[in-house]
């Protein structure tokens, strides 16, 4: 084999410094192993895949600046699981307009992406934000929770993630009890009782958290101290994990959460991915499995473009809708320090 | 204050004040503008970015998007300035915003679709926004808002004039600092001619002032007006001094004839008795006498002659000063040595008017009151030349005037005749004479201390201190105003005959002088006379110590020293004891020889009658040496009908 062929460079912005480093670095553990792998067993039709990375600390200009390096600099053939929503959102025109390069699975479910004049450029794996609040919606639903609030980043991705949950209360007639936001950049640290006050002003029955683990474990601190235990549910991005260790100490916070996620869990699931992932990596989460998963499909896509389902381990092949793959939304809940699957939405 | 500091201090101060005033009303007009221009900036850029906000947001509204919309507003924030923005769909609610944990209620009134572009100021919490409203396709699709942070502007034009504020205050820190200089050279010229003048005050200029040379540069200086300021000075420092030395001489001549004036007036009171009270046998004078100037024209006298007449005069001659003090001088002399000779008071004056006539070339005139007064009797014979009638009281009884019968004053009429008066004092009488400077003395009012209020103020008086009392009134009168003239007082006091001699005991002496023994025959006769003795006693009594004091002083002593023969009478029931002490030689007078005592004394008519006289006289004499004194006694029989032994 020849692997001294030019490698096919495939370009990663994400953060690996600053409040949501947890998700960079966790998508670069599950990942990282398939493209060693891959490259072991001869790469990519003799060329091996060189994964470049940037950290851009989640702020949008800094993953700006990482892509104009990865376009112009290294003449990446590919970008592979950005980070974030106003990250992705913010470089989607720098794609459109060099028109070559295309990125994917960006670690985000957000919709600009998603739709034109962007769906172009970029191929999604996880499902979107819309389909996670929309699961979750019909999840608190079905248990005769009406009165949901929201809690959101007040950006693009906490934006997309209130609008998903207004969209999904719209199918019922129903709209958001009450919502608050705080900024992109806060730390567990950060107190968050004026979030905690406006939202229970209304008195929710549960509460939609469209964060990141840091800001969304200080919500959850604050708001049980208050004595509120109503179930608090998290999207995908927030990292699950992290979080959980963030509140884990905290009497009763750690308890009533609910969670969506766009893969099987890794540590419970059956399929061959997951029991492939958890030989791979040591400490096995929700990201770092997702990240491992985009891995596979990236190497299976370079591998044989354009076919119309991949086989990457899961219960069913990778098929695609357009540039959207057809999947599925995990719920789980954590209470009692236990992992309780809830079921698969699509 | 302000008036305390000088010209620089006034002129700084008085800058300052005005420059600041200035720096205050532009800065704050300078504030007023910039914030205002500042805001319309900023309302237009504002403007710019709603609008550029409504157009953009069109297709991500269109195409359902929020969280591209949420990426574009997200984007402007960095926008310096911009705030917040909220974007509203065509029902109202609220599609995307920025505010974080959720859009204010200070907002929610504004919350709704305008036709038009709105602006509006908007405060939040502490902070201040322009709030500007724009409507998407004319409000169909919906309404963006932003808010422009107004304490951004704020803190920028308070940036801005804090540091224009430190550029004037660096600019005036300059200007005064030059003005300083500048001012402090106008200054120190005027400064110098300052200290100039005040040394100039204080100089006594027997040398030139030693900041003379500096001010005569002056006067060459570039500013006409301190020029002409240093010439003033410069000519008034030379008239100063010429002036001062034309002073000083005659100052010289005037302390010259000062000092020649209190000489004379020195000369003029050695010329009278400068006693208060002088005692004399039976009498008692008081005087007073205080010239209006240094010397003065008024003058008085009292003298005794023959051992028994006191002669008093009070004189005031016109006018004041040297000329009256030396005809006082001439016409006082005069008087005293024409009273050795004559008797008579009116011829006294008669004489010595002739006299002052012929040498009156000036043509003044003097009134005097002469009196003379027996010292043995009490008769007081008196003459008034023009003079102010004396006040005379008897013991116990009131003041009044006497002897108001006046003759011409002296100086006037050569031939003019003064009559003698005549008049018995009784003992404790008391006569006061005067000079007009008494009764004619004012008070500040004009009013005359008057001959009413010498008698009132004397029926008040003790008879011993008549004068004292009377110019302690008058002082008091006349005080606050000056002495107008002389003003003399002479009080006789006549105590009685024989008032010293009254009683049985008798002490007396005699210096080692046979003159000395003309008194003995006065003391004998008036202790006779006291104690009511037979004539023919007291005659023998004198004879017998006339001849003993006689050896004494003759054969006594052998020095031509002073000593002094003490004798010593004592009265007893029906007899007369003698006692002669001396401190001479051992001399027992019963062994002397016989002593003519008419080759010593001339108008003796007595003595010298010898030892054994003296013994058939005498009915004991004795002698005896006691420690170092001759103590010799006699004792005669005294038959107190009038016969004696």
């Amino acid at each position: 084999m020849d692997v001294t062929a030019a490698p096919i460079k495939i370009g990663m912005s994400a953060p690996l410094s600053g409040p949501a480093k947890a998700l960079g670095n966790q998508l670069l553990a599950g990942s990282r192993p398939v493209f060693n792998s891959t490259n072991a067993a001869g790469g990519i039709n003799g060329r091996p895949i060189q994964l470049i990375v940037r950290d851009d600390q989640y702020q949008p200009t800094q993953t700006l600046r990482n892509t104009i390096q990865f376009l112009r600099h290294d003449r990446v053939d590919g970008l592979f699981s950005y980070v974030g929503t106003p990250t992705v959102t913010k470089i989607l025109p720098l794609l459109r307009e060099n028109g070559k390069v295309t990125l994917y699975f960006p670690f985000s479910g957000a919709q600009p992406m998603r739709i034109p004049p962007y769906s172009d450029n970029a191929v999604h794996f996880r499902a979107s934000y819309y389909a996670e609040t929309a699961a979750l919606v019909r999840y608190f639903q079905s248990k005769g929770i009406t009165r949901i609030a929201v809690l959101y980043q007040v950006d693009a991705y906490g934006r997309n993630g209130w609008y998903g949950v207004k969209l999904a209360l719209e199918k019922s007639g129903k709209s958001i009890v009450s919502e608050a936001t705080y900024r992109r950049g806060s730390t567990f640290s950060s107190s968050y009782q004026p979030q905690v006050q406006l939202i229970m002003a209304e008195k929710p029955q549960a509460i939609i958290c469209i964060g990141t683990y840091q800001p969304a474990a200080g919500f959850i601190r604050d708001l049980r101290a208050r004595g509120h235990g109503i179930p608090v549910a998290n999207i995908s991005f927030s990292g699950a994990e992290a979080l959980i260790d963030l509140v884990a100490s905290i009497p009763n916070a750690a308890d009533n959460l609910v969670f969506s996620h766009v893969v099987p869990n890794p540590n419970t699931s059956r399929a061959p991915a997951a029991i492939e992932f958890r030989k791979t990596v040591k400490v096995p989460t929700f990201i770092s499995f997702e990240g491992f998963l985009n891995a596979k499909l990236l190497v299976e896509i370079l591998k044989s473009p354009n076919q119309s389902a991949y086989e990457i381990g899961l219960a069913e092949p990778v098929r695609f809708d357009g540039r959207q793959a057809k999947n599925s939304v995990y719920l789980s809940t954590y209470s009692h320090m236990q992992w309780q699957e809830i079921g698969v939405f699509k | 204050m302000i008036r305390s500091l000088s010209l620089l201090s006034k002129s700084l101060i008085g800058i300052s004040a005005s420059f600041l005033l200035v720096i205050f009303i532009i800065g704050l007009d300078f504030s007023l503008v910039l914030y205002h221009n500042l805001t319309q900036e900023y309302e237009s850029k504002g403007l710019a970015i709603a609008d550029s906000v409504s157009e953009t947001a069109i297709g991500a509204i269109l195409s359902d998007d929020p969280a591209s919309l949420q990426a574009m507003v997200d984007s402007l924030l960095s926008i310096n300035g911009l705030a917040y923005v909220v974007i509203q769909d065509s029902s109202d609610a609220i599609l995307v915003h920025t505010f974080s944990p959720n859009v204010p209620a200070e907002i929610r009134p504004y919350l709704k679709i305008p036709t038009q572009k709105h602006t509006t100021q908007l405060d939040i919490g502490n902070a201040s926004f322009l709030h500007i409203r724009v409507p998407i396709l004319n409000g169909e699709i919906g309404v963006v808002h932003i808010g422009m942070d107004l304490n951004l502007i704020q803190s920028k034009a308070q940036a801005i004039i804090l540091k224009d504020a430190l550029i004037v205050l660096i600019i005036y820190c300059f200007t005064i600092g030059g003005l300083f200089v500048l001012i402090r050279r106008f200054t120190r010229p005027i400064q110098a001619l300052t200290d100039y003048a005040d040394h100039l005050a204080t100089h006594d200029f027997k040398d030139p002032l030693a900041d003379g040379p500096k001010i005569r540069a002056l006067t060459g200086y570039q500013q006409k007006e301190i020029q002409a300021l240093a010439d003033g000075f410069i000519k008034l420092e030379q008239d100063l001094m010429a002036n001062l030395t034309q002073l000083e001489s005659s100052l010289k001549i005037q302390e010259r004839l000062q000092s020649e004036l209190h000489i004379a007036s020195e000369i003029q009171m050695s010329l009278l008795p400068d006693q208060a009270k002088t005692e004399y046998e039976t009498a008692v004078v008081q005087q007073f006498i205080r010239p209006a100037r240094e010397v003065g024209g008024d003058f008085l006298d009292h003298f005794v002659v023959h051992h028994r007449y006191l002669v008093t005069v009070v004189g005031d001659v016109s006018g004041k000063g040297v000329s009256a003090a030396l005809i006082m001088a001439a016409v006082a002399t005069m008087i005293r040595s024409t009273a050795q000779t004559i008797d008579s008071p009116g011829e006294i004056l008669t004489v010595v008017n002739q006299a002052f006539c012929k040498r009156n070339v000036n043509e003044m005139f003097i009134t005097v009151f002469l009196s003379v007064l027996d010292l043995h009797s009490g008769e007081l014979r008196y003459a008034n030349a023009g003079h102010n009638p004396p006040f005379r009281n008897h013991a116990g009884s009131t003041w009044e005037p006497f002897g108001t019968e006046l003759d011409l004053v002296m100086g006037i009429d050569e031939a003019c005749y003064f009559r003698d008066f005549d008049t018995l004092l009784q003992p404790d009488e008391s006569v006061l004479f005067y000079t007009d400077g008494i009764t004619e003395e004012m008070n500040p009012a004009g009013d005359l201390f008057g001959d009413q209020r010498v008698l009132a103020e004397l029926n008040k008086s003790d008879s011993d201190s008549v004068i004292p009392q009377l110019i302690a009134c008058l002082d008091a009168f006349s005080a606050g105003s000056d002495q107008a003239d002389d003003q003399t007082l002479l009080c006789i006091r006549y105590t009685g005959a024989a008032s010293i001699l009254q009683g049985p005991e008798l002490t007396l002496y005699f210096e080692n002088d046979l003159s000395s023994i003309s008194k003995l025959a006065e003391v004998i006769e008036q202790f006779g006379t006291a104690n009511q003795l037979p004539k023919s006693v007291a005659m023998n009594l004198n004879l017998i110590l006339e001849e003993l004091i006689a050896n004494t002083i003759y054969y006594g002593y052998d020095d031509h020293e002073l000593h002094h023969i003490f004798l010593a009478l004592h009265l007893d029931d029906g007899h007369i004891s003698a006692t002669i002490t001396d401190d001479g030689i051992p001399f027992n007078p019963l062994e002397a020889p016989e002593v003519d005592t008419d080759a010593i004394l001339e108008d003796r008519t007595v003595g010298g009658l010898g030892i054994h006289f003296v013994r058939s006289l005498a009915s004991e004499i004795g002698y005896e040496r006691q420690a170092n004194n001759n103590v010799t006694r006699v004792k005669m029989e005294v038959d107190l009908n009038g016969y004696s032994m």
